[in-house]
């Protein structure tokens, strides 16, 4: 007999299959879709008659089809791109804001240097003075604005980190209940495919937000996600993350599994990218900004607390870096440039004579400020006050006096004359000697007159007794002329005479702040602050230009001091005293212009690479159109064969009502 | 077989990265061709911008030195005409000297000579007080705003009796090399001091009026001693001219190396810095071309389907 069910199967079956197929045809730009192809498969045939008689065709399967390899390769890709997109964003901030115009701090900083070195020229030129404090002001607002920039760079890190975290958290829950669907369909024996599809795209989109290790579950079909071996979704439970500090170092941002307090080791995705930057990438660029700031401030303050004015000596001052205590000891006082054991000289000039004193006050590094105040203090018409309100240190002079920190010499101490020596020496220049010292200048050869006995000679030695320089202070020697000694130092003898054996000396302070003293409480200093964030100018200086050291006598011709300062553009101060500050600042612009151009080159191919693999996963996975409009004729086909099958069934099943009527 | 299907999607992917590559490639050539630069951020080159850095940091560098050497050789051309009106103030001192040392001379002569010397001397006051434009004083060391001479003494007639020099014994110092200095306003001590007490002293001895204490005789001996002395200044003088006609050699010389090494340093800076522009135009017609035919494609594509061909 012929039965209609095998034309029914038939109908059945297209029908399904051309279900399936407007499915694929509906979803062929649905994001993460995976074709499906309908398995076609005969029922199981009837045997009559010795014969076995097919009944027709069914639909047990449909398949998704996809390739594990594939897939897992471009999960892979996925938060290896997202971590490249975020580093290479954040760095490209960075490198955005160190390089802005021509006024970088880069700039700023030779723009300080050359003015240095034009003001050797014009020490007088108030225009210039104003222009070089100026300067130092735009360097200082510049590291300010950098610092203060990648204070909000980072609290953007933060920011987009905790919307990250979130993302994440919502993926999680949404992979966690899809979990649950997939099982509750699948128990009922029918494949979940479109309820995978979507699963799968939601691992991907988490995949690029973290670097996710994604297991399945073969009998449940659950896909379990887990970060460095801590779970995020386990079956239908999803484990949220949460942002918080770092607690063994605060300035860190770390993200941990909430419920079990873990950290999470967050190493790929955006999220990887993004911890990467605000946690070592930019603390680095802020740790050498920092360096910078605080080798330039160190280096210029230690050369200008040590100089003089035009205006000449001070007769007030008050620090500029504060102490949290003003008993503590200075190692332990909260200063930036704790001083060391060691001297401050002071000279105290009577500013109507002239005449200038050195005084030395030993600093240790145990003292308080109160006990370096009392110091101060004893040196005469010398007075330091501690302001206890805010940790500074106050000193003044006395009427008619002034002070300075600048050494040099000392008056010379002409004790060693004699009566018969008539001469006045004079000092002139300023020592240069890698110690401080003190000279003896002994008449040798012949007594006589200055200028014109043949064979007066002048002897000078160091404090060793090490014979420094002899010189002819005889005929030939003009009387009042400055004659070369060493290291700086000169001497000029006026008229008169000179007896052999006589002698005078005179104390040399080269290094009149030995402890460092100046720097660390910010006294007659060029900068105030040590870091980036607190870099200023001393505000001494703002409308005050006479107040810039640049001498170390106080003559307003002497440049002494500016061409000290104008020498510490070459001097290797960093890197363990191999790099010049300028060195060190364009390393770090190059460094930070390497990074984004590596960053750049792996993201691009990154890129690439991701093209590649949706490209492989599409030739697998992806809807072709025309493929798929092929297969429906080939069902509409199948389907209106099957229902002129069933039709000439019916016929047949007519004729044979016929026979029977 | 299945690395030869190729979707619909896939191609529209393909497309898609391709046309923002071109895209890319495009802004980067576009950029170069409107800033003629092709260092315009560490980034895009930077080893080249290390080099481009250090090298801009020196042609400023060497700006100012430039400027500090131009400075400096006005100063020292001024002072070399103020030392050249030294030696012709003490060489009229001299001629008046010896012609006053004349046993022949007519006696009227001598009161004309002690004006002359006078004023000699004022002239040389005006000489050795004298000022740079910007109002510092030209021989008096590094204080420049300090004059370097005064009379502290006058004989009964008002005439300077003591010439003190009251500068300082230092040099100014400028800066017109890496460490290297230049002494510009120097200090008057020496020749100028002794210049002030060899005038001096002529005319004292031209006014003293000849006695028994003071004969013709060591009147002759006094002048003669006065024009050695005289002598004496103005060999102190032209040294001084002489060392700073060094330093202004020497200046000219850094001047013009230094000019040389700045043109040189620009073209340098210039060829690491600015973009071949012919190679960047061609670039970028190059990728406008590509990106074009890039569009082309992804519109003839998208427009074939099945569906065309359907009854």
């Amino acid at each position: 007999m012929v039965h209609f069910n095998t034309g029914i199967t038939a109908l059945q079956t297209s029908e399904r299959a051309l279900q399936v197929i407007g499915n694929n045809i509906a979803n062929a730009n649905t994001p993460g879709y995976h074709r499906q192809v309908a398995r076609l498969t005969s029922t199981v045939p009837y045997q009559q008659a010795g014969l076995s008689i097919g009944t027709g065709v069914t639909l047990p399967d449909i398949s998704r089809l996809r390739s594990r390899i594939v897939e897992d390769a471009i999960t892979r890709q996925a938060y290896e791109a997202g971590d490249m997109e975020a580093r290479l964003e954040g760095m490209r901030s960075v490198e955005t804001q160190l390089t802005v115009g021509d006024s970088s701090a880069g700039d700023q900083l030779e723009s300080l240097f050359n003015q240095f070195e034009q003001l050797s020229v014009r020490l007088n030129d108030r225009t210039l003075r104003n222009q070089t404090v100026s300067t130092g002001k735009g360097l200082a607002d510049e590291l300010n604005r950098l610092a203060g920039e990648f204070w909000q760079v980072a609290k953007d890190a933060d920011r987009t980190i905790t919307i990250t975290v979130q993302n994440i958290n919502d993926l999680s829950e949404q992979i966690a209940t899809l979990n649950e669907e997939i099982q509750r369909v699948e128990s009922r024996g029918i494949d979940a495919h479109d309820l995978r599809d979507q699963r799968d795209q939601r691992i991907n989109d988490l995949a690029t937000l973290i670097n996710v290790d994604v297991t399945e579950e073969q009998n449940a079909g659950q896909s379990n996600v887990r970060v460095g071996g801590i779970p995020l979704v386990l079956g239908s439970r999803s484990i949220p993350l949460e942002v918080t500090l770092n607690p063994a170092n605060p300035s860190q941002t770390v993200v941990v599994a909430k419920e079990m307090n873990v950290p999470v080791d967050a190493t790929g995705g955006k999220l990887g990218g993004l911890l990467h930057f605000r946690n070592v990438a930019l603390p680095d660029v802020q740790q050498r900004l920092d360096t910078f700031a605080n080798q330039l401030i160190q280096a210029i303050d230690e050369v200008h607390a040590t100089g003089i004015g035009t205006a000449g000596p001070l007769t007030q001052l008050t620090s500029r870096r504060t102490v949290s205590s003003a008993t503590a000891s200075l190692a332990s006082a909260g200063l930036a440039y704790p001083p060391q054991a060691g001297s401050l000289f002071l000279g105290v000039t009577n500013l109507a004579t002239g005449s200038r004193t050195l005084h030395e006050v030993a600093i240790a590094p145990t003292n308080s400020l109160q006990d370096v105040a009392t110091a101060i203090s004893g040196v005469p018409n010398v007075q330091a006050v501690v302001n206890t309100a805010d940790g500074t240190l106050s000193i003044s002079a006395a009427a008619g006096f002034g002070f300075d920190f600048a050494g040099g010499f000392d008056a010379p101490n002409t004790a060693g004359l004699t009566a018969a020596t008539t001469t006045t020496p004079r000092m002139a220049g300023f020592p240069d000697r890698a110690s401080n010292d003190t000279f003896t200048f002994t008449f040798t050869g012949t007594s006589g007159t200055i200028g014109e006995t043949l064979g007066l000679m002048l002897q000078v030695t160091d404090q060793s007794g090490i014979v420094v320089a002899t010189q002819n202070v005889g005929k030939g020697y003009v009387p009042g002329s400055a004659l070369q000694v060493a290291d700086g130092v000169s001497v000029a003898l006026s008229s008169g005479t000179a007896n052999v054996g006589d002698s005078f000396s005179t104390r040399m302070v080269s290094h009149s702040d030995t402890a460092g003293i100046l720097t660390a409480l910010g006294l007659n200093t060029f900068f105030v602050g040590n870091d980036a964030s607190s870099i200023g100018i001393n505000p001494d200086l703002l409308g005050n230009s006479e107040r810039l050291a640049t001498s170390r006598s106080g003559d307003v011709g002497d440049s002494s001091n500016v061409l000290r300062l104008a020498a510490l553009r070459d001097t290797p101060l960093l890197f363990g005293g191999k790099q010049t500050l300028q060195e060190f600042f364009i390393e770090t612009v190059t460094t930070v212009g390497s990074q984004v151009q590596d960053l750049t080159i792996n993201q691009q191919t990154q890129e690439l690479l991701g093209e590649r693999l949706h490209a492989e996963q599409q030739s697998i996975s992806g809807v072709d159109i025309n493929e798929e409009l092929t297969r429906l004729l080939q069902f509409q086909r199948m389907f209106q064969m099957a229902a002129e099958q069933i039709k000439v069934v019916n016929t047949t099943f007519d004729a044979l009502f016929e026979i029977m009527r | 077989m299945i690395s030869l299907r190729v979707t619909p999607q896939g191609q529209t992917d393909q497309i898609i990265g391709n046309l923002r590559r071109n895209s890319a490639q495009l802004s980067k050539f576009q950029e170069q061709v409107t800033t003629g630069k092709r260092l315009l951020r560490p980034s895009d080159g930077p080893s080249d911008t290390a080099l481009v850095r250090a090298s801009k940091s020196e042609d400023q560098r060497l700006e100012a030195q430039l400027n500090n050497i131009r400075d400096a050789l006005t100063t020292l051309q001024t002072s070399e005409d103020g030392l050249l009106q030294v030696r012709d103030i003490l060489t009229e001192a001299s001629q008046t000297a010896i012609t006053a040392n004349d046993p022949t001379a007519d006696s009227t002569a001598g009161t004309g000579s002690i004006v002359e010397v006078q004023n000699l001397i004022d002239r040389l006051f005006s000489v050795a007080n004298q000022r740079l434009p910007d109002g510092r004083y030209l021989f008096s060391g590094t204080t420049t705003d300090q004059k370097p001479f005064d009379v502290t003494a006058r004989d009964a007639d008002g005439n300077p009796t003591v010439v003190t020099y009251q500068g300082s014994l230092d040099n100014v110092k400028t800066l017109v090399g890496r460490n290297q200095t230049v002494d510009t306003i120097r200090s008057g001590q020496g020749a100028l001091e002794d210049a002030f007490k060899a005038l001096i002293a002529l005319r004292d001895d031209l006014s003293k009026p000849l006695s028994t204490t003071w004969t013709q005789s060591l009147r002759s001996q006094a002048l003669g001693q006065r024009i050695t002395q005289l002598d004496l200044a103005t060999q102190d003088a032209l040294a001084q001219l002489g060392a700073q006609g060094v330093d202004a050699q020497n200046l000219t010389a850094i001047r013009s190396r230094g000019e040389d090494i700045q043109t040189e340093l620009r073209k340098y800076i210039d060829a690491l810095e600015s973009a071949d522009l012919p190679q960047a135009i061609i670039g970028l017609q190059t990728q406008e071309n590509m990106y074009q035919a890039g569009l082309a494609v992804a519109a003839r594509i998208n427009n074939l389907s099945l569906v065309d061909f359907l009854q």
